[in-house]
């Protein structure tokens, strides 16, 4: 079966060639805004994923993770005696604007955190530890986001909301979906970012070995007004949805994924209907030595998962140097095992779908064709 | 002693197109034995065609009955009529008809790899047929490398490798010069004396000599059948 497939394959190369493109391109095309897709709600909910908190507390209008508003201190200790609490360790967010030696002004979002607790730390740290955040004027930075100094070193100096700082701890994609992000202790955060010491942003906490963090939360939301808790999964959800349903960033990678599978599919459709229909006295001859309708569907069946084996070898590999390239301007995502299972999926869609067009035309030759 | 393989009772096949019928062949009788050369004659368009289909089963009769080796087709569907076709009746084309994607190899050797045969038992019969035809160093050519008498011994090499009891010729010799009409013809005539029955469709008078039986249609009606 394989065989014969590949022989006809072999026979019509520019057809085969056009239809692996189209493979190629459909599939690059998905797996491209998909991996754009991961990258940018992976900025959205990097707050909530990074942190090491079971639970997030946050003012009851709050549905973003990246929009906090604000929360008496007092519910600090409230939130202490609540039964299986372990640590509850506030948050600070503030806006800042951070001036570097070279003249270049960014505005950043400094994150402070409680030390030595740091239940949200700085992540995918190159070059010092969470530890640096806690002398005088330290903040973290990331590289990704200093792009106009070369090497972005530990102590390098700059200004926050004109206050003189230091660099202590270095990133390397470390970034929020509201831009520059600056770790930094709670005090030097209220202090850089005048953030009142009886305001917070969130408080995170952590819960004692022997309970669940939904029965704490529940517990929480059922006792105190004017705040939410939740599980850390649900409100990283959460942000997602409510980024995705008020950017149009779902929407818009959505439509474009439908059409690169409409567009790969009409190509591929029309490539092996136009090979079928080149060759359809072989075919009705395979249909009058004996060959039934069943068989010649295979055939074609054959050569649409051929093609698509090699167009998804070949956009897998393009998607990984895409992948590899786009790194390096700070893009960092991962296809995961899912992702690739997912691609292979619409592969086998797309070809065995854009095959149907030849197959239903295949099916119609009659054998008797042969003596005309 | 000879069987009849193949029989048309009354069979008649009408073709619609529109508000015009044809009809291709009206009520038309006739047994086809074992060990016998019939050849079909008659103008273009007077139905030796849908004669040749219908006893190849490759078409089913508007009216009438079609058995092959006793069995009725008109009750058969797609699977057991390519099933019926595959063990019982061998095609030679007056286009020969060789798969263009497929060496002259895979041509012999696809209707064994129907029947259902491993890879190595049929190429290495089909290697054996090509080799009886005197093709054996052309395996590997697809038809466009083959000459006219190459590509049409290995059409006759693939509708002998299943070994079918029914062969169906049309116009085998038409682009023959004489020296390969006569061995074709000589070929043909064999295989009937073996055992087969053999049916040629032909304008060619040259091949009356060779035929057990000639039959002629015109408008679709058998006219005349005289037995040599």
């Amino acid at each position: 079966m394989f065989r014969q497939a590949l022989q006809f394959i072999n026979y019509d190369k520019p057809k085969a060639f056009g239809a692996t493109l189209g493979v190629l391109v459909a599939i690059f095309l998905i797996g491209q805004q998909a991996g754009i897709f991961i990258f940018l709600t992976s900025l959205m909910t990097s707050l909530v994923d990074n942190s090491k908190a079971d639970i997030w507390v946050v003012n009851d209008k709050a549905r973003d993770a990246n929009r906090l508003g604000t929360l008496d201190m007092r519910y600090v200790q409230e939130l202490k005696s609540v039964p299986g609490v372990d640590i509850a360790s506030p948050l600070v967010l503030a806006g800042a604007s951070a001036k570097l030696q070279n003249g270049e002004q960014l505005p950043v979002q400094l994150i402070g955190v409680e030390a030595p607790e740091f239940l949200l730390e700085p992540w995918r740290v190159v070059k010092g530890s969470k530890f640096g955040l806690l002398s005088n004027g330290a903040v973290s930075a990331d590289v990704f986001d200093f792009k106009s100094i070369d090497t972005l070193r530990i102590g390098e100096p700059l200004e926050v909301n004109g206050v003189r700082s230091y660099v202590r701890t270095v990133t390397r994609g470390a970034r929020g979906f509201g831009g520059t992000l600056m770790v930094t202790t709670i005090n030097q955060a209220r202090k850089l970012g005048k953030v009142p010491v009886y305001k917070a942003s969130a408080i995170l906490l952590t819960v004692q070995p022997g309970f669940s963090a939904d029965s704490v939360v529940a517990a929480i939301n059922r006792n105190f007004f004017g705040v939410r808790a939740w599980e850390r999964e649900a409100f990283s959800r959460q942000t997602r949805q409510e980024n995705l349903s008020n950017s149009g960033i779902g929407t818009s990678t959505f439509t474009l994924i439908i059409f690169a599978i409409i567009s790969g599919m009409v190509i591929i459709g029309l490539t092996l209907y136009s090979a079928a229909i080149e060759r359809l006295n072989d075919y009705a001859t395979m249909k009058a030595i004996g060959a039934s309708n069943a068989y010649v569907t295979r055939i074609i069946l054959a050569q649409a998962l051929l093609i698509a084996t090699v167009g998804f070898a070949m956009a897998a590999g393009l998607l990984v140097a895409f992948q590899r390239g786009i790194a390096n301007a700070g893009v960092l995502f991962n296809y995961g095992s899912m992702l690739w299972v997912g691609l292979l999926l619409a592969t086998l869609f797309l070809s065995l779908g854009g095959a149907l067009l030849a197959i239903f035309r295949i099916r119609k030759v009659e054998p008797a064709s042969v003596f005309r | 002693m000879p069987e009849v393989l193949a029989r048309l009772e009354q069979a008649k096949k009408v073709y619609r197109t529109g508000d015009t019928t044809i009809v291709a062949l009206d009520s038309t009788t006739l047994d086809i034995r074992s060990q016998e050369l019939v050849l079909v004659e008659g103008p273009s368009g007077s139905g030796k065609t849908t004669l040749i289909s219908l006893i190849g089963c490759v078409i089913y009769p508007t009216e009438g009955k079609v058995f092959v080796r006793n069995i009725h087709t008109s009750g058969l569907n797609d699977r057991q009529l390519s099933k019926l076709r595959l063990k019982n009746i061998g095609f030679v084309f007056q286009n020969f008809n060789l798969i263009a994607p497929f060496s002259a190899l895979d041509n012999v050797a696809f209707p064994l790899r129907l029947m259902g045969k491993s890879g190595r038992e049929a190429y290495k019969e089909a290697r054996q047929q090509l080799e009886k035809l005197g093709l054996a160093d052309r395996g590997k050519n697809l038809p466009r490398e083959l000459s006219g008498g190459q590509k049409q011994r290995v059409a006759i090499a693939r509708a002998l490798v299943a070994n079918p009891r029914i062969l169906l010729c049309d116009e085998p010799t038409a682009s023959l010069d004489h020296d390969s009409l006569k061995k074709i013809m000589t070929e043909l005539r064999n295989l009937s004396q073996e055992g087969k029955a053999v049916v040629v469709v032909t304008h060619d008078p040259r091949l009356e000599e060779y035929a057990d039986r000639i039959i002629r249609v015109e408008d679709g009606r058998i006219v005349d059948e005289v037995t040599g």
